[in-house]
């Protein structure tokens, strides 16, 4: 499904990520662990297709991202920072999605309201975004990419906020989405729900 | 560290800096343009003044150097003395007093026609009206050669002309003939120039033993300043004491032209600081935003101080010291640039006026300066007294707009606004005017504080809408406006620089339109060429021969009065002059001159040296007589001359007189006949008045001129000549002579009442008439609100009628000449060949610029200038600040971008979010300055002296107002477009590298 | 002696319309030359704590002493030289220690208060966590774990008595994360300085003296040299570890047994 080999990344003025290869299968779960500072989150924002990468090419079902950035649509993104416009209510930021995804504006209430109730925050659902706690709002940034309901979700420490109780929610709903996952993390109880763990070594 | 700090955050250090510097630079502008105003105002009035108010003629029989040296002690502004020497010499051939002059020189401001200046002592020379003389010898009663010798006999060696009347080398003394070659006028006593060594060659005898040394010092313009006002003032007081103290005498008739500067100058300086107070209080409120962002930029390091627990002082200090350390850059930085934008102003509106800068220019600026200081202590205060821990809150709480602050700006803008347009918080009469111009401030400013509050709820309102349907970009937008921190900011700041420029320039076209109206009735006629005084007719004469078509120039003599008079030729009038149908009831002004015109009618001339009446009379009793009297005019006298012709006895009397001598080479006028009854025995005890009438016939009337008699067709026969106690027939005027009653019976040559084209109400006042004699009183034939050439109650009406009623030409009169567009130079140069002098010719434009220049336009014209300014700043700012909260929001909007949302959308939610904000802005601000401009147009000062008539139209010209509009939205949406498209550059996904700190 | 000490201490805070109670009667006492790791899951009230001890919040119920001064009697300025004198505190974030313009040794230098800026310790502190050779680059452009560990050479800057520490080393890999550790532990076997450690990282918390578990605004475990003991709260509470949930699940009733040195709980079925 999602595919890379000999990938290099830069960030910062230097080669963070060298030689990299990765094979996700669909629906398939993989960790990628590894300390802060290994480039995980660069790495995944470059599978997402969102930064070019310094070497290597990323593939998407066997086709090279760079030549073909409609299959950017394939893949949804959870942001470390959340990346949640601060203007809009918990819904709207996953309405705003679906919509820039293509989707229908009434279509987009319905699926907002749905996927926002299964991550626990429909109750916030018409609260501003940074009215929320830091959980909160990690849950709806889980929320909007789950809505999206792409082929491949890739996740950058997606309960790194969140409390025993609602881990476990948030985990679950990203395991059981279907598609293929790929979630950057330091908690060995997010790599035990996994398939397969990948070692990233700075 | 400090600079580390400043560095680091050097965009919005830049911004603050300029930002600072503005309130500095336009709080110093205020005083340096006032400075400069007021030397413009005190040039104006001295240029607009007569030669002999423009300065001193110092005399004294002293030594006049050292006397100028100490009076001029000092003083900067004033040309070099102009020496002279004068004294009179008695021509007894004509019975003559005639000036002998010399001025330091007067060759360079004479036209020889003939000869030569004279350049050797005991040479004169002479003016046309003693022509004849040249080349001869002339000699004075009360000149001789030395003490006890001989008459001194100077010669003449040349013929002058004066170059031109109004020469303040003269000093306007009025020593030339107006008219030129004047014939069968009595030669005026125009001087004789000599030269200077002439004085120590003759000795003077008689009364008069010593010549008079003066000097002229006259202001000059290119240097005399505002602040000179005083000096003038001091040094014209000192003059009078002079006179009283010393043998020196200094004359001018400066009083007059200090009170005008005064009360110009007066009318200059409030407006002129409700202007600056508007734009620096507008710059306050930028300020306050912009170091407030400041300070909140530096929050976490703040934070961070107080957390490592240093003491609170240290924190205060550590949280001012860059808004501060701006600021202090900003005071020097904002002082020299208002320094240049006050050169740059006073070059463009007050041009040859030099720049100085008052001390006060930099305590403006420092008083300014102190807002930008309350900025910061409010924002460093609010920062240091936050709960630390708010500051890492992942995001920060919003605080909601205090309610209370809003209440209370609006209930001060509230009284404020009943207080300037209702009672006036300043009495004094400008002031309480120049208070309304504070009122579009204040109402923009309520009203902005309005409509940040409901531009939330009326987006809002749309939010269902973009929620169900259409693009991203207007969902985005929406809710950016509704939500975001600088909507409120920027509505505020928008909505009052737009009113105050909507009103600036609302205000400004409505005066100018005034200025228009007013200069048109004031100057009454495109062009008004004022000319030297000349009797009616020559004026009349001259004009005709200058434009015979009769379509282009009219003879107008205006004299000032409590009822003005402007006394004219209906005919050409109705061609030249300034007219509105609308403010005469709908009458046309062929209409109106049609109703004041005098029906021709014969005058009675008398022309010679002797009168000779006839009269037939009943017979006396032996102890009445009666005395004939005949009323005459007699030119170059003001008023009637009263000439005893006839003691009237027995039966039939034939009677001689001698006429006044003027009437032997000029035109006297018969006007009217009286008859007194005289007691003739005086021993008695006075006889018990008779009630009997005596009917005196006069039959002939006959003069004497050159030897010979001529009858004079006085219309003795003809009843609709005469009017009065008495009666024509064909026997003669009769004239009936009680003791009871005052018998005299005039020439009816014209109405009790002229006629006249009339505003204002005078009642029962009389027109002054052409001699000033107050005798002719008028009636409303055309009323109407405002006639050319009155610039208050006043009436026009026919100069034939005005000429039959006078008795000669008071000085005030004005002689003019008024012609239509563009004929000015041609007929300028006709009047001139005839000989008529020309003072001055003023053109529509000149007054227009007069009222334009007076205090009032110039603060007007200030606030123009700089509302426009603070409009185009409160624009910028707006834009940047929109672009500042974009790009914070950058790593948001690459996230929605990575979520699919195109680059159009994401284009179109800037675009929308920001034309929203600022059109909002503009919009209130529009409506704001429309709305005060209705409110308080026709209480804001324009005039220095508000005129009484033309009522003015304050019509606001649309055009300006849409320029101002279109410009505003035209540079808006290109900024909108400019700011978009840079953002969307700044969203690539590259920006995703950036974890949010 | 103690340096910090909290008793019934109570914290709530409104969160929109809902009131949230962040910590309920937590007693706490740490003394001098202690090294505390306070655990627990997210959310659990942990970072609170950590800032009431450091006077930066006002506890809502309940006193807080620091180095025998009770917080909650002094006055702003007080508390702040209290604060400037016993403390240095390490916030979460690592970036938001430092101020990213001044090079690593300026910042330190600025956490020096007082005229005596010490440039010796200021070398040294760096040299101990490892940022000798790069101690005149910029803060803000070392990576996440170099500026973790500036920031806790900032806040031993001025010797504080007392060193407070949010997840200190949850951006640094194992080898730099057993460092930072190591540099507390000199810190107190050497100057003194106790310190109070939020972590959920095993190895912080294995390398400190003492244990406190704080479980939904509790205190409900503490532990020493490798052993973790449940707290009885006030009123008798006493919370049940997650490892035992499956023996003993919340919601269910149990049976209590007396002995003659505490109690047995057991499990009532139905």
């Amino acid at each position: 499904m999602l595919s890379c080999e000999d990938l290099a990344c830069r960030a910062g003025g230097r080669e963070i990520i060298s030689g990299f290869r990765l094979e996700v299968a669909p629906g398939e779960r993989v960790a990628l662990m590894g300390p802060s500072g290994s480039g995980k989150t660069t790495l995944l924002t470059t599978l997402a297709g969102l930064l070019p990468p310094s070497r290597g090419r990323v593939l998407v079902r066997g086709l090279s991202l760079a030549e073909r950035p409609d299959l950017r649509a394939e893949l949804a993104l959870v942001f470390q920072s959340y990346g949640l416009l601060s203007s809009l209510t918990a819904a709207e930021n996953v309405e705003v999605a679906l919509r820039a995804a293509g989707h229908h504006p009434s279509e987009a209430m319905d699926r907002a309201a749905v996927v926002l109730e299964r991550l626990k925050v429909s109750a916030f659902a018409d609260h501003l975004v940074e009215e929320l706690s830091g959980g909160q709002q990690q849950r709806v940034a889980v929320a909007r990419a789950l809505a999206l309901r792409t082929p491949v979700l890739l996740a950058d420490e997606p309960t790194a906020e969140q409390d025993a109780g609602h881990r476990g929610v948030v985990l679950k709903e990203l395991m059981e989405a279907g598609g293929a996952l790929v979630v950057a993390t330091h908690d060995p109880e997010v790599a035990e729900l996994c398939d397969r763990v990948v070692e990233l070594r700075p | 560290m400090i600079l580390r700090g400043l560095w680091e955050r050097r965009t919005l250090s830049l911004i603050v800096l300029i930002i600072a510097i503005i309130p500095v630079a336009s709080a110093a502008v205020g005083p340096i343009y006032a400075a400069a105003s007021r030397t413009t105002v005190v040039r104006e009035v001295l240029r607009a003044a007569p030669a002999e108010a423009r300065g001193w003629r110092y005399t004294t029989s002293g030594d006049v150097g050292a006397g100028v040296a100490a009076f001029t002690r000092g003083v900067d502004f004033l040309h070099p003395p102009v020496y002279g020497i004068e004294t009179q010499g008695l021509l007894a051939a004509e019975d003559m007093n005639i000036p002998l002059i010399w001025q330091e020189g007067q060759c360079a401001h004479l036209r020889m026609i003939e000869g030569r200046c004279p350049q050797a002592p005991l040479e004169v020379i002479v003016s046309e009206a003693f022509g004849d003389k040249m080349g001869k010898k002339v000699t004075f009663a009360n000149i001789v050669t030395e003490l006890g010798g001989a008459a001194a006999e100077l010669t003449v060696v040349g013929v002058y002309r004066p170059i031109s009347h109004g020469d303040p080398f003269w000093f306007g003394r009025g020593m030339f003939t107006t008219v030129e070659g004047a014939k069968g006028d009595q030669r005026r006593a125009e001087p004789f120039f000599v030269t200077r060594e002439t004085s120590s060659a003759i000795t003077l005898v008689g009364s008069k033993r010593n010549w008079t040394n003066y000097a002229i010092l006259g202001i000059d313009l290119a240097k005399v300043e505002g602040e000179d006002l005083e000096t003038i003032a001091a040094m014209q007081a000192g003059a009078v004491a002079l006179g009283r103290q010393t043998q020196a005498a200094v004359f001018s008739r400066l009083d007059d032209v200090i009170k005008t500067m005064r009360a110009q100058a007066g009318t200059l300086s409030v407006p002129t600081y409700v202007v600056i107070g508007q734009l620096v209080a507008l710059a306050w409120l930028l300020l306050f935003q912009t170091v407030g962002d400041l300070v909140r930029a530096r929050s976490q390091e703040i934070a961070l101080a107080r957390l490592r627990g240093h003491s609170l002082a240290r924190v205060w200090r550590f949280a001012l010291t860059e808004p501060l350390l701006l600021l202090a850059l900003a005071f020097p930085l904002g002082l020299l640039a208002g320094r240049a934008a006050a050169d740059l102003m006073i070059g463009a509106l007050l041009p040859g006026v030099p720049l100085t800068v008052p001390a006060t220019a930099p305590l403006a600026g420092a008083a300014a300066l102190a807002g930008g200081l309350v900025a910061a202590v409010a924002s460093a205060w609010r920062t240091a007294r936050r709960p630390v821990t708010e500051e890492w809150r992942r995001t920060p709480r919003r605080t909601r707009p205090g309610w209370v602050i809003d209440a209370v700006v609006l209930a001060l803008v509230g009284l404020g606004l009943v207080e300037l347009l209702t009672a006036g918080v300043i009495s004094d009469a400008s002031g309480q005017r120049a208070g309304a111009l504070a009122v579009p401030a204040l109402l923009a400013l309520a009203l902005a504080l309005l409509a940040r509050r409901l531009l939330p709820a009326l987006v809002r309102a749309f939010f269902g809408l973009t929620r169900r349907r259409g693009g991203l970009g207007a969902f985005l937008a929406l809710r950016q406006v509704a939500r975001g921190t600088v909507t409120a900011g920027s509505i505020v700041i928008l909505a009052t620089a737009f009113g105050l420029a909507t009103f600036a320039v609302c205000a400004w076209t409505a005066t100018i339109g005034n200025y228009a109206e007013t200069a048109r009735f004031h100057l009454g006629a495109p062009s008004v060429i004022e000319v030297t005084p000349v009797r009616p007719h020559e004026l009349a004469e001259a004009v005709r021969k200058a434009d015979p078509s009769a379509l282009v120039a009219a003879p107008v003599v205006r004299v000032p009065g409590s009822v003005q008079m402007v006394a004219t030729d209906p005919i050409r009038f109705t061609s030249v002059a300034y007219w509105d149908a609308d403010l005469a009831a709908g009458r046309q002004i062929a209409d109106a001159t049609g109703l004041i015109r005098a029906p021709a009618m014969p005058r009675a001339w008398l022309t010679g040296d002797r009168v000779r009446f006839t009269v037939n009379h009943p017979s006396l009793r032996q102890d009445l007589a009666v005395r004939l009297m005949m009323t005459v005019s007699v030119p170059s006298r003001i008023g009637p001359i009263v000439v005893p012709v006839a003691y009237l006895t027995g039966t039939r009397s034939v009677r001689e007189w001698n006429l006044p001598p003027a009437c032997r080479t000029e035109r006297c006028e018969l006007r009217a006949l009286r008859g007194e009854l005289d007691y003739l025995s005086i021993a008695e005890p006075a006889p018990d008045p008779t009630s009997e009438v005596f009917g005196v016939t006069i039959a002939k009337l006959e003069i004497r001129q050159d030897g010979v008699w001529r009858e004079v067709d006085a219309g003795l026969t003809r009843s609709s000549r005469w009017t009065g106690e008495g009666e024509a027939s064909q026997d003669g005027l009769r004239l009936d002579v009680s003791d009871l009653t005052e018998s005299s019976i005039r020439m009816a040559t014209f109405p009790e009442e002229l006629p006249a084209i009339v505003t204002g109400v005078p009642g029962r006042s009389p027109v002054p008439g052409l001699d000033g004699l107050n005798a002719a009183g008028v009636k409303a034939a055309a009323p109407t609100w405002a006639a050319p050439g009155l610039t208050g109650t006043g009436a026009i009406v026919d100069l034939e009628y005005a000429d039959r009623i006078a008795y000669g030409l008071h000085s005030r009169a004005r002689f003019e000449v008024w012609v239509t567009e563009g004929q000015a130079a041609r007929i300028t140069e006709a009047l001139t060949a005839q000989g008529l002098g020309v003072l001055s010719v003023t053109h529509l434009a000149d007054l227009q610029a007069r009222f334009a220049g007076e205090g009032p336009g110039l603060a007007l014209l200030l606030l123009l200038v700089s509302a426009l300014a603070a409009a185009v700043l409160a624009l910028g700012r707006t834009v940047l600040a929109l672009y500042s909260s974009a790009r914070r929001r950058r790593y948001e909007l690459a996230a929605l971008a990575a979520s699919g949302a195109g680059l159009r959308s994401l284009r179109a939610a800037l675009l929308v979010e920001q034309l929203i904000t600022v059109g909002a802005g503009m919009l209130t601000g529009l409506g704001a300055g429309m709305l005060a401009a209705r409110v308080a147009l026709e209480r804001i000062p324009q005039f220095a002296e508000p005129p009484t008539t033309p009522p003015l139209p304050f019509e606001i010209a649309p055009g300006p107002v849409a320029l101002l509009v279109g410009g505003g939205v035209l540079v808006s949406v290109v900024a909108a477009v400019v700011v978009s498209e840079v953002l969307l550059r700044g969203i690539q996904v590259d920006r995703l590298r950036e974890a949010q700190a | 002696m103690s340096i910090a000490r909290c008793e019934g201490v109570v914290q709530i805070y409104r969160a929109q319309d809902v009131e949230v109670v962040a910590l309920r009667d937590v007693d706490l006492v740490v003394d001098e030359g202690e090294t505390v790791a306070l655990l627990g899951p997210s959310g659990a009230g942990k970072t609170t704590l950590l800032w009431l001890l450091a006077g930066l919040l006002r506890p809502s119920a309940g006193r807080v002493w620091i180095n025998g001064s009770d917080l909650g009697s002094l006055d702003q300025r007080k508390l702040d030289r209290v604060r400037a004198a016993n403390l240095g505190v390490v916030l979460q974030n690592p970036g938001r220690n430092l101020i990213p313009y001044l090079t690593a040794a300026q910042n330190v230098a600025f956490a020096q208060r007082g005229l005596r800026r010490d440039r010796r310790r200021v070398g040294d502190l760096l040299d101990r966590v490892g940022l000798g050779d790069i101690r005149d680059s910029p803060a803000g452009r070392m990576s996440g774990g170099e500026q973790q560990r500036l920031a806790v050479a900032v806040a031993l800057a001025n010797r504080p008595r007392l060193l407070l520490a949010d997840e200190p080393t949850s951006q640094l890999d194992g080898e730099s994360g057993r460092a930072v550790v190591e540099l507390i532990r000199q810190a107190a076997e050497q100057e003194g300085t106790t310190a109070v450690v939020v972590t959920h990282d095993k190895a912080v918390s294995d390398g400190l003296s003492r244990t406190v578990t704080i479980r939904d605004g509790r205190v409900g475990s503490e532990g020493r040299r490798g052993e973790n003991l449940v707290v009885v709260g006030r009123e008798g509470a006493v919370q049940v570890p997650p490892e035992y949930h499956h023996l003993l699940p919340p919601g269910s009733r149990a049976r209590i047994e007396p002995l003659a040195d505490g109690v047995v709980l057991r499990r009532v079925e139905g």
